[in-house]
């Protein structure tokens, strides 16, 4: 098979099946970027996203026999160097986690909340690099179950079907997952609701 | 006094058919903001969140919250690099012959 060409994704799959030259040339070339991309914003920074990467195609060759089909190709590979990528993160994360139920808004027969006053728009707030950091610092503190499905969701803009496709899970549990890491956020970040992280 | 008016007004949400209580309205609230609601919990959702000062305010800084994520990582989504190595291509064609 000619890499420069481009095969329909049936016809790539057979290629690959049968081993054929080029064929995983051709994958790797037409998801190469995209993943590699993904890799960078994973794990902040190219060097180890070129370890995630290689990971994940060197696992989507030893496994492409395996494919069902029934996810996309794309999804399928996402999901591998996705997990290559969390994989190493997972290995120098940890310290500033938060258990998730601490996070948890407490509703026994009704909610206690205090009235918000946000006095200027989220962008000028994100506009000041110390309370964007301030607020990348909170997301990184979730627990990676649900900082990976925020992220993927809400940061990445995949729909409940995707995230659940590349996560390997239930579109029940990516959704029950992304409210809590969606409350446990907010929670995180009522310091700087209140006014109480420093503006300046 | 406020509490016993928060207590008449779980009570209305409790009994009253078709209201939410705050329990269930926060089961709700993930899908309404993302518009993904169907119509009929909509509405339910909605009269409670117009009754309920409290799931107003959570409803907010929820609202608030998710945006504040996207936007914070706006940056990271749009890193400066745009393709993958060259080298790294040859070294996992390499490593997959």
């Amino acid at each position: 098979m000619n890499p420069a060409s481009a095969p329909d994704e049936a016809q790539l799959i057979a290629a690959l099946r049968r081993g054929e030259g080029g064929a995983f040339e051709t994958l790797v070339r037409q998801h190469g970027d995209a993943l590699y991309r993904l890799a960078v914003r994973v794990l902040g920074n190219e060097a180890e996203a070129r370890d995630a990467v290689q990971d994940g195609f060197i696992s989507a060759y030893k496994e492409i026999k395996s494919f069902e089909a029934r996810a996309s190709l794309k999804t399928w590979l996402y999901r591998i160097v996705l997990n290559a990528a969390l994989m190493r993160r997972r290995s120098r994360q940890r310290k500033n986690e938060v258990a998730i139920d601490e996070l948890l808004p407490q509703i026994d027969e009704f909610r206690h909340e205090p009235d918000w006053n946000f006095t200027e728009s989220a962008e000028d707030t994100v506009a000041r690099g110390h309370l964007r950091q301030h607020i990348r610092a909170q997301i990184e503190r979730l627990p990676e179950a649900y900082r990976t499905v925020l992220w993927l969701r809400d940061i990445e803009g995949y729909d409940t079907r995707e995230t659940a496709e590349m996560l390997g899970d239930s579109e029940g549990s990516v959704k029950v997952r992304l409210h809590r890491a969606r409350a446990a956020l907010k929670t995180l970040l009522e310091p700087l609701y209140k006014g109480e992280v420093a503006s300046s | 006094m406020k509490r016993i008016l928060l207590k008449l007004e779980y009570l209305m949400f409790k009994h009253v058919p078709g209201m939410l209580t705050c329990a269930e309205a926060d089961a709700f609230i993930s899908d309404y903001v993302d518009g993904l609601l169907p119509a009929a919990q909509r509405r339910k959702f909605e009269r409670h969140i117009r009754m309920c000062r409290p799931c107003r305010a959570y409803l907010k800084a929820y609202r608030r919250t998710v945006t504040l994520a996207r936007l914070s990582a706006a940056e990271q989504r749009a890193p400066a690099v745009t393709r993958m190595p060259e080298e790294l291509v040859h070294a996992i064609l390499a490593a997959c012959k």
